[in-house]
């Protein structure tokens, strides 16, 4: 059986073949809801429950990024070969004027062996004009494919969601190079870093860090479990920025807690130190610099880790996918055992 | 192990998609004012939280009154709580607060100055790393001269370490264009024109900025942005609030042609008039601006004054529901006050692009909106095909809406479904609220950030106030100096100004926009 969603999130169910007709009713009833639109936002999942989980999720996207959302659930293993389709908006009162401001969302769960359908529900749904944002959530499947990719202006992953980091890794890139380096690559990952590259960014405007950055060789990581992904493309980030190799004695990762970073310890000759931490539910981080017996501390925001705080802010920001792949080099030369859940091993 | 050679701070790069402000110690003049409070603590905090803020920036509070570090920090924290853009947090205020230092001193003392030099070589040495200094002016513009004296004096307008010294200047920048000079000339004496920013607020709105966006990055309007498809712009300021929290000590001094049109609203019209710069350096977009300023058609005579600018005062009346007394029986202000709080103009620029293309300004209190938009109005189409249909609505209007509701709308014309041919304006809107959801950061956010990085593309350079004031003197001039000054116009309350602006404007076969 199709996954058949009950819950009100995913709107009014509507054929697919009246989409385009029925979505411009969801306006007519209000004058004071108006339709917002920067981008298409297409969600994938295989994953069973993924339409709800999504729906909120875009709920939450689209205080920030207004956007035509088309949701996909797909579960290729089912023996019904199906499309069913749900339309509705999420709307919130805007400041000025008090009007509501809406994105409209398409949900659609295929079910069976179904393979072309993905591509066609998206391409025949997309608003004309606006770029593709193509979040692929999870391993990629047949479905990603040549006639799919070669469309997205950028795609979202989240790596830490890899059973197998590398090889998806590669899957990705050899998609990338296929597609004339055509999309950008945002990683959810990535967002997850940023505070501390923000905190470690300011420790080294300190004089004291900036003076003992050539006796800093030693790096250990806390992350929490299946976060491995995370401190490993962080630490990439960190050698590559330092000019660093760090050998396999200098990089430490320490499976602990439940952020998916918690500490940072960068580590020296002598009493020279950099340690950067988060306390268990902290909105900041405390930065402390200690060399020669001084010591400087700092704070700084730690963020949000959210999946829809973090698909915003990724989406406010840039990429640059020909770094993202460097760094992906070298994690994938230190062949690192990336586990999804603690303690269980992944296939490598 | 170390392999490479190590750049300056190599984790600061690829963080923001914009110039990376250094590592200084901002040195407030007037930090006990009322701009400091109300102001930049908040904008400093706000940039902070968002992590844009570099870490080791110091904050250096210059005031006369006797106080610690601590009461400050404490006289901060309240007023932050009530003006910060996204709250206050206890936690983050905690490490935030450890920046500031109170420094006291008289501004005419100059141990004061030994003394800040020492404290600012010892902020320095514990941050390491060039000596970069940001001075502040927030306090009345009468002080600025004995501050810049002895800011040289000390040798304060060096960097150290092979750092930089930069200043602030807040407005007003003079009264007239002598006294600009003089105060440029002053400043000048003691910071390079590279190291000083203006500040005009109305820069670091997004909108302003967003004037060039439209203008450049979109090929569609630069080719139709001269007199051969525009028939006139307007530029409208309106305030719905008179002499509140006692301005009217300062206002009534001013006035709106100076408080307002010599910078706020020359800087919008020389946004919209400027001609493409050659790229988007500070000099680049200035040295465009400047000559659309250069280019502004002088008053030469009180007649030419008195046939081009309308001036008023509002009388009692009613805004938001509330009565309101008259300008003059305002708190604070000569009830014979002869001072404008109402100004509409028609201005020209003898360019080849502007030529006899009229530019409306208008600004002023107790008005009915708190607006500030600019419309330009493109010419009628031909009247060949459409010529039995009204006249009254049938141009194009691009607007951008400068505050509130930030945004840029079109107007069109549209058919009306049915058998007949009829035609009604439509609006095509974008809305910043709607389209991008983040809030934008204040002005006063960009701009410090800015005058950090070394980007002086939203300050107002010395020609650019230079210029504005040779054009607004004749009118000043004509309105205080002459025998036989032109009228000044009154309004009640709450309306949109006196009648002999809309006259201004009829004379011409146009009206004002509806706002
Ligand atoms: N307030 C605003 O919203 C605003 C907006 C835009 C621009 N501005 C401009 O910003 C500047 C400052 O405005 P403001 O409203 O903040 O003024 P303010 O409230 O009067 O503040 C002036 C500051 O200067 C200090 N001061 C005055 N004489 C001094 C002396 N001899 N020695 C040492 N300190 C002295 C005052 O200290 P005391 O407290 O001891 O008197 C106070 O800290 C003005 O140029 C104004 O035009 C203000």
């Amino acid at each position: 059986m199709t996954e058949a969603p009950t819950a009100p999130a995913l709107g009014q169910e509507t054929p697919v073949s009246a989409i385009a007709a029925s979505l411009p009713a969801l306006w007519a009833a209000d004058e004071a809801m108006t339709k917002a639109s920067l981008m298409n936002f297409a969600v994938y999942s295989e994953q069973p429950g993924s339409l709800e989980r999504n729906s909120r999720l875009i709920e939450e996207v689209v205080r920030e990024h207004a956007c035509r959302a088309i949701l996909i659930a797909a579960q290729p293993s089912e023996e019904e070969a199906r499309v069913r389709a749900w339309i509705t908006a999420h709307c919130l009162v805007s400041g000025a004027g008090g009007k509501s401001v809406c994105s409209e969302q398409i949900a659609f769960a295929i079910s069976g062996r179904l393979g072309d359908a993905l591509r066609n529900v998206v391409f025949a749904h997309l608003e004309s004009d606006l770029p593709l944002v193509f979040f692929w959530q999870g391993d990629f499947s047949d479905r990603w494919e040549p006639h799919l990719y070669r469309r997205i202006d950028r795609l979202v992953v989240d790596s830490t969601t890899w059973t197998n980091p590398v090889r998806q890794l590669k899957r990705m890139r050899a998609a990338w190079r296929d597609s004339g380096s055509r999309f950008v690559v945002l990683d959810v990952a990535w967002m997850r870093i940023f505070p501390f590259r923000q905190a470690l960014a300011g420790v080294f405007d300190t004089a004291l860090a900036k003076a003992n950055l050539c006796r800093l060789h030693a790096l250990s990581l806390t992350h929490a479990p299946g976060h491995r992904v995370t401190a490993a493309l962080f630490a990439s980030w960190i050698a590559y920025k330092a000019g660093w190799s760090l050998e396999a004695s200098e990089r430490v990762f320490v499976e602990e807690g439940e952020a998916p970073l918690s500490r940072l310890e960068l580590r020296g000759e002598g009493d020279c130190r950099v340690l950067i931490t988060l306390e268990p539910g902290a909105r900041f981080l405390h930065a402390t610099i200690r060399a020669g017996g001084q010591e400087v501390t700092q704070v700084s925001p730690a963020g949000r880790d959210d999946l829809a705080t973090l698909v915003s802010e990724r989406l406010s920001r840039g990429g640059n996918t020909p770094l993202y792949f460097k760094l992906w080099r070298q994690v994938a030369a230190w062949k690192l055992r990336f586990a999804m859940t603690a303690g269980e091993p992944a296939p490598e | 192990m170390l392999t490479a050679e190590i750049p300056d701070n190599p984790f600061r790069d690829e963080l923001a998609t914009r110039q990376t402000p250094e590592p200084c110690t901002l040195v407030i003049f007037g930090a006990t004012g009322d701009l400091t409070h109300k102001l930049l603590i908040p904008a400093l905090y706000n940039l902070a939280l968002d992590g844009e803020l570099p870490p080791t920036l110091k904050i250096v509070a210059f005031a006369r009154r006797p106080k610690t570090s601590a009461e400050i920090r404490a006289e901060y924290a309240a007023t932050n709580a009530r003006q910060s853009r996204q709250g206050h947090n206890d936690e983050f205020w905690d490490g935030f607060r450890e920046r500031i230092v109170y420094h006291r001193s008289e501004f005419g003392d100059p141990e004061g100055y030994a003394s800040l030099g020492r404290l600012l070589d010892e902020l320095d040495a514990a941050r390491g790393g060039p000596g970069n200094r940001l001075f502040y002016l927030a306090s009345a513009p009468d002080n600025f001269e004995e501050i810049l004296a002895h800011l040289k004096q000390t040798g304060l307008n060096e960097g150290r370490g092979g750092g930089w010294a930069r200043i602030i200047v807040e407005k007003p920048i003079g009264k007239d264009l002598a006294s600009a000079q003089r105060l440029n000339n002053t400043v000048a004496a003691v910071f390079d024109e590279r190291n000083t920013y203006r500040i005009d607020h109305y820069l670091g709105k997004e909108t302003a900025q967003n004037i060039i966006v439209t203008r450049f990055a979109n090929s569609i309007f630069e080719p139709l942005w001269n007199r051969n498809y525009i028939d006139h712009i307007q530029i409208t300021c309106a305030e719905n609030f008179g002499m509140t929290g006692g301005r009217g000590a300062y206002y009534d001094k001013a006035g709106a042609l100076r408080d307002m049109v010599q910078n706020h609203l020359l800087q919008l019209l020389s946004l919209i008039a400027m001609e493409p710069p050659t790229d988007l350096s500070a000099d680049s977009v200035r040295d465009e601006k400047v000559k659309a300023l250069r280019a502004l058609r002088k008053f030469n005579s009180v007649d030419e004054v008195a046939q081009n600018v309308v001036r008023g005062q509002y009388l009692a009346g009613s805004v938001d529901g509330q009565a309101a007394v008259g300008y003059r029986d305002e708190e604070r202000v000569d009830p014979q006050s002869r001072t404008e709080c109402y100004v509409a103009m028609r201005v020209y620029i003898d360019t080849w692009r502007w030529q006899g293309v009229p530019f409306y300004i208008r600004v002023g209190k107790q008005l009915p909106k708190k607006a500030t938009e600019i419309s330009v109005h493109f010419r009628r189409a031909p009247h060949v095909l459409f010529q039995t249909l009204p006249a009254r609505g049938r141009s194009n209007v691009l607007v951008f809406r400068i505050q509130p509701d930030e945004g840029v709308s079109l107007r069109m014309l549209g058919k009306v479904p049915g058998l007949a041919m009829r035609m009604e304006p439509v609006k095509m809107d974008f809305r910043y609220a709607t389209s991008f959801g983040k809030p934008s950061p204040f002005a006063y956010e960009r701009l410090l950030l800015d005058a950090m990085a070394g980007d002086a593309t939203l300050f107002a350079r010395r020609d650019e106030v230079e210029n504005a004031w040779s054009f607004i003197d004749p009118i000043e001039r004509a309105w205080h100096e002459s025998g036989q000054p032109p009228l000044m116009a009154e309004y009640p309350a709450g309306s949109w100004g006196p009648a002999e602006a809309d006259e201004l404007l009829e004379r011409d076969g146009r009206s004002w926009r509806r706002i």
